[in-house]
């Protein structure tokens, strides 16, 4: 079942997906499902022996192609509609016990390749509004399966974070007739607190506005719209500094960093605010220390209102040594 | 339709390619210098895996071993 229930009190919408209470859980690495397939040994979900990048239709899709209407009609306040669209695996590796942070630039840029061509080719599909590019990492974030993976959904809406952030960008690019993130990376730049690593075509910074205290952004330094616009020396360096935003969260605590990995690009819907994405990728670590995690309480749920308990110049001062440190 | 009233391709109609091992695409890659090879294949549920595979994988097998630089 994948159905969508409007929320009129959020003015957004709501994805069901029963079906995804019974997906595989920590698997023992032995049965892992998105391992390869060895020979004489249990289907995965990979039918060879060997790979370098794969990516598959999730088994328990939160949007499919072939949602139906839902039997639930809704009513004109409440209305439904199906779950349409696409949820795709990325598998970065057939090795069970690599992390992107543990993988050579060279096996980025593939994965960076892969990821364009996935924005392409979802992009292209009539039903998908937003390609959404991500990965959790780490059984502090909920993960189910530890083998190296990310995910991509293709939304039938363009989903209510990016649609603020997209929102404000128009807004601003309205009143000051500039790109709100090519501002705000040039406010950073001049800083220079918050800055991790400046690369010749990409930037990696804690932002001034860090709703978590490790919370990093990666931002092309060219305003393009998304990944698939990028050119040979910019994926270089776009896997580059991912690698060493990677390298410096796992020197950060000296364990590899549990993290939410979000990719930030222009909708796919025809245009609607094609001309105010900015590539940047977002990661959020769920760590305030080695041992404890931030989580989202009654004024993050409630009120929507982040309590941060430290200064991102403190904590990109930490992070900086950290990417320094594991370079 | 969509949420925004555009007719929706039905599912059956997606573009599933049904035979093991029939290359999709192979394009040059900016960002590897090679070239990308895309296999498309369906699984017996119906749903699709694509292997990607690239021209430099066996300088990645090097430089897995660490007989390489990362760049």
């Amino acid at each position: 079942l994948n159905q969508l229930r409007w929320d009129p009190t959020l003015g957004e919408w709501v994805t069901y997906a029963t079906h995804r209470q019974d997906r595989t859980f920590l698997p023992p690495a032995e049965y892992c499902p998105l391992c390869p397939t060895e020979p004489g040994g249990f289907p995965t979900e990979v039918p060879r022996e060997s790979y370098d990048i794969v990516v598959f239709e999730n088994r328990f899709p939160s949007y499919t192609p072939g949602a139906t209407e839902p039997d639930e009609p809704g009513a004109a306040l409440t209305p439904t509609a199906p779950g349409l669209g696409v949820t795709e695996v990325v598998l970065y590796s057939d090795d069970h016990d690599a992390t992107l942070a543990s993988m050579s630039e060279r096996r980025i840029r593939n994965l960076i390749e892969v990821w364009a061509d996935r924005y392409e080719e979802l992009g292209a599909r009539e039903e998908v509004e937003y390609v959404f590019i991500f990965e959790n990492k780490g059984e502090a974030i909920g993960v189910t399966l530890h083998h190296p993976h990310g995910q991509i959904y293709g939304y039938p809406f363009v989903p209510p974070r990016p649609k603020k952030e997209l929102e404000a960008a128009r807004a601003h690019r309205d009143e000051h007739g500039s790109c709100l993130h090519c501002d705000l990376l040039a406010a950073e730049h001049a800083d220079a607190r918050r800055i991790l690593h400046k690369g010749e075509h990409f930037t990696a910074f804690v932002p001034f506005y860090a709703h978590y205290p490790y919370e990093a952004h990666v931002y092309a330094r060219r305003c393009v719209p998304s990944i698939a616009v990028l050119d040979e020396q910019e994926r270089r360096d776009f896997a580059h500094i991912l690698k060493r935003l990677l390298m410096g969260y796992d020197s950060l605590f000296g364990f590899s960093l549990p993290y939410v990995m979000v990719m930030h690009q222009a909708p796919t819907n025809g245009g609607e605010y094609g001309n105010v994405a900015h590539l940047h990728v977002e990661f959020y670590p769920p760590n305030r220390t080695a041992e404890k995690l931030k989580y989202l309480a009654g004024s993050e749920v409630g009120a929507g209102a982040f309590i941060v308990d430290a200064l991102p110049e403190e904590t990109a001062a930490t992070l900086r040594e950290a990417v320094e440190r594991g370079a | 339709v969509n949420l925004l009233g555009r007719s929706v391709t039905a599912a059956a109609d997606y573009p599933i390619v049904l035979l093991r091992g029939i290359m999709i695409a192979s394009k040059a890659c900016g960002g590897i210098g090679g070239e990308m090879e895309k296999e498309r294949e369906a699984k017996v549920d119906g749903r699709y895996i694509i292997f990607y595979t690239f021209e430099d994988e066996g300088a990645e097998a090097t430089e897995r071993s660490g007989e390489e630089g990362s760049d």
